[in-house]
């Protein structure tokens, strides 16, 4: 039998292997399948709502809106997909999300120094998502088990911290921090937008490009034959909770600085459509699968769906119909072409 | 120097004398008195965050023992929640009326049955205040009806809105009681002849506004020619600035109204995108319903029915009440 070293070796250092080159090949031909599927399922919602109401779709103002909210859950979405593909799950990060911009508020107005604060609330929403991974692993206690208790846990903070209590952003407009995070470049396209843009690039690299992304594939792919492989198994678990924790800090502080308040249930609302864009941008949930291109769009038409809804017409109790119509038909589109690709 | 310490310590004891006097025989009305509170939303929604301010001071006040009940605006949770505490056996509960008289009247028997008091807050249940007012449910809040009614009118004279012109009510008509105040606000635009489209206000929106800013873009990019929105919700009220920037609206352009002042929409109100704000008075809807209970299970006394949403904040009367909206009192 071979030692871990020298499968590792073998399997990841030498990629002109057969067996890793088979995986690959087949990783490669599932991710262009589901990025087109993706692309497909887009350009169809967003053909409808053009041929309904050209006069929106064709304008420039909803999609400026779209760049100003939809950042928010995609790089929720993007820090996701990881946890998702080594097949675990978080339900706290909206909680973590709400604690690191309670703390970016309240530090911002305590010591008037907003970059302090910006450090200090994404090493707490590390932090908080490294606590998660560590539980996982070394507790051992399931992710979906332990991350609602820590979802209570930290939105239980946010209330004893706040007293249930606002907290304006308000001195902090007009800061070169506010601009880089959430200013408008140009006058028109919100920096949240490119941000969310320039992470996914990140996402993509590192998932696709680099050693660590191969190792969250094959951690969730197969947990005991990574092992066998001498990845190690445990720090790439502990380090995708790490990340979105940090993330959820950096999507929490860029919220509050777009509404120039922090509410103490910030962030609650962010969970079941952050979940949806991953799933909906084909990540299995049964791990190992995934695409950072596909959550990405996932997440557009996600964040786009109820605003077309409304844009062409239907309103009053029929928006959720459709909303939840609309979700289905995409996924079943999306498994249709995904299948013929 | 004897002499004078003599002397202040005389005064000292007269002194305590005159304060232990002063407080003979009494003692604090709620002592023992053990009370279910229901807040309504969730921990830290700004609306249920100063209801359960004014009931913690009730509770301090009145040296009460109270269990704080936080059911995340969920009228199925908020008849889970009531079967819990008349399982404690309490001597009273505040409950929020939103899951409506269907929905409660047996249960309310039950615990009335039981010897436990029941009164409401913020939403009227008018069938059981009427068969249980001389036991002690009584309510205190708004006339839900009537409260979206006079911001719709108030703001149609304020924006000089009448016929051709078109509103959006973004509201919750879905539910029972609570649906009133958004069809108080659609019924008093209509009134002064204004066209008014209608959204519902989906669970995401209800939980986390900011997510809310998409929809009105939206709906103002196909609706280029509204005039006003009018949101029935304290968190979207609070967030009707943010939506207004996201979808590129100027001060003015478009207003927006709607309900329960916070730090947020006195801001709005100061910087011209909020027209006027209903406000409800929230605080008192925590303090009184403690007084109620603790005074029926004192004295006996019948339920009141006290209307806590009189007045509109805008524009020309914002700044007296701006400290205490930060402070969650307001």
């Amino acid at each position: 039998m071979l030692r871990s070293e020298e499968f590792r070796s073998l399997t990841i250092k030498k990629p002109k292997e057969k067996k890793t080159k088979t995986l690959r090949h087949y990783l490669k031909l599932s991710e262009f399948r589901l990025q087109w599927s993706m692309v497909a399922v887009l350009a169809i919602i967003l053909a409808v709502f053009t041929i309904k109401n050209p006069r929106v779709f064709l304008g420039f103002r909803i999609y400026y809106s779209f760049m100003s909210i939809i950042p928010f859950m995609a790089i929720l979405a993007l820090a996701l997909t990881p946890v998702i593909i080594c097949k675990e799950i978080d339900l706290s990060f909206p909680s973590i999300l709400g604690f690191s911009a309670w703390m970016f508020a309240s530090l911002s107005a305590s010591t008037g120094n907003p970059t302090l604060a910006l450090v200090i609330s994404l090493i707490t929403g590390l932090l908080a998502g490294l606590l998660n991974g560590i539980l996982v692993v070394k507790v051992g206690v399931p992710s979906l088990i332990i991350t609602i208790g820590t979802m209570f846990f930290w939105r239980g903070m946010i209330m004893v911290c706040s007293g249930g209590v606002g907290k304006t952003l308000v001195p902090v407009k007009g800061t070169v921090l506010f601009q880089s995070l959430v200013g408008r470049i140009g006058g028109v396209v919100p920096a949240q937008a490119l941000w969310a843009v320039g992470l996914a690039f990140l996402f993509w690299l590192v998932l696709n490009r680099h050693k660590f992304g191969a190792h969250i594939f094959f951690t969730g792919d197969n947990i005991e034959s990574a092992r066998m492989m001498g990845i190690p198994v445990n720090r790439v678990k502990m380090l995708v909770f790490a990340q979105l924790g940090f993330f959820a800090a950096f999507a929490g502080i860029l919220v509050s600085l777009e509404a120039l308040y922090h509410w103490p249930t910030t962030g609650q609302g962010f969970l079941l459509p952050t979940i949806a864009s991953v799933f909906l941008g084909g990540t299995s949930p049964f791990g190992g699968m995934g695409t950072i291109f596909g959550t990405f769009i996932g997440a557009i038409i996600i964040g786009a769906l109820e605003a077309g809804i409304i844009s062409v017409g239907l309103m009053g109790f029929w928006t959720q119909v459709f909303y939840g119509l609309i979700i289905v038909i995409s996924v079943g589109i999306h498994t249709i072409l995904r299948k013929r690709a | 120097m004897k002499k004078r310490l003599m002397i202040v310590a005389t005064l000292v004891l007269c002194l305590g004398l005159a304060f232990a006097a002063t407080g003979y025989g009494l003692e604090k009305l709620g002592k023992g008195v053990k009370i279910y509170f229901f807040n309504g939303g969730p921990p830290g929604c700004p609306f249920a965050g100063v209801v359960y301010n004014g009931a913690k001071q009730a509770e301090y006040d009145l040296g009460a023992d109270v269990t704080y009940v936080w059911s995340d605006w969920n009228v199925a949770k908020m008849i889970a929640d009531f079967k819990d505490a008349m399982a404690a056996n309490p001597d009273g509960i505040a409950i929020m009326g939103h899951p409506g008289d269907d929905a409660f009247e047996l249960l309310v028997d039950q615990a009335i049955a039981k010897g436990i008091i029941v009164t409401s807050q913020n939403t009227t249940l008018p069938r059981i205040e009427d068969k249980y007012t001389a036991v002690g449910f009584g309510y205190v809040g708004q006339e839900l009806y009537a409260s979206g009614l006079m911001l719709a009118r108030h703001t149609a004279r304020l924006l000089g809105l009448g016929d051709g012109d078109r509103a959006l009510v973004y509201g919750l008509l879905s539910q029972p009681t609570r649906g009133l105040r958004s069809k108080g606000c659609i019924d008093g635009l209509e009134e002064a002849g204004v066209t008014v489209d209608y959204i519902e206000i989906s669970d995401a929106v209800n939980t986390d506004p900011l997510l809310g800013a998409p929809v009105v873009a939206g709906y103002i990019a196909a609706n280029p020619d509204v005039k006003l929105i009018i949101t029935d919700h304290g968190g979207l009220t609070g967030t009707l600035e943010m939506y207004f920037k996201t979808a590129g609206v100027k001060p003015g352009e478009i207003m927006g109204a709607g309900f329960d002042l916070s730090a947020a929409s006195v801001e709005a109100i100061r910087n011209g995108y909020t027209a006027a704000v209903h406000d409800q008075q929230p605080y008192l809807q925590g303090y009184l319903p403690i007084v109620q209970i603790v005074l029926t299970k004192k004295y006996g006394f019948a339920g009141l029915h006290i209307n806590t949403g009189s007045g509109v904040v805008d524009a020309s009367n914002v700044e007296p009440v701006a400290a205490l909206a930060e402070q969650g009192i307001r």
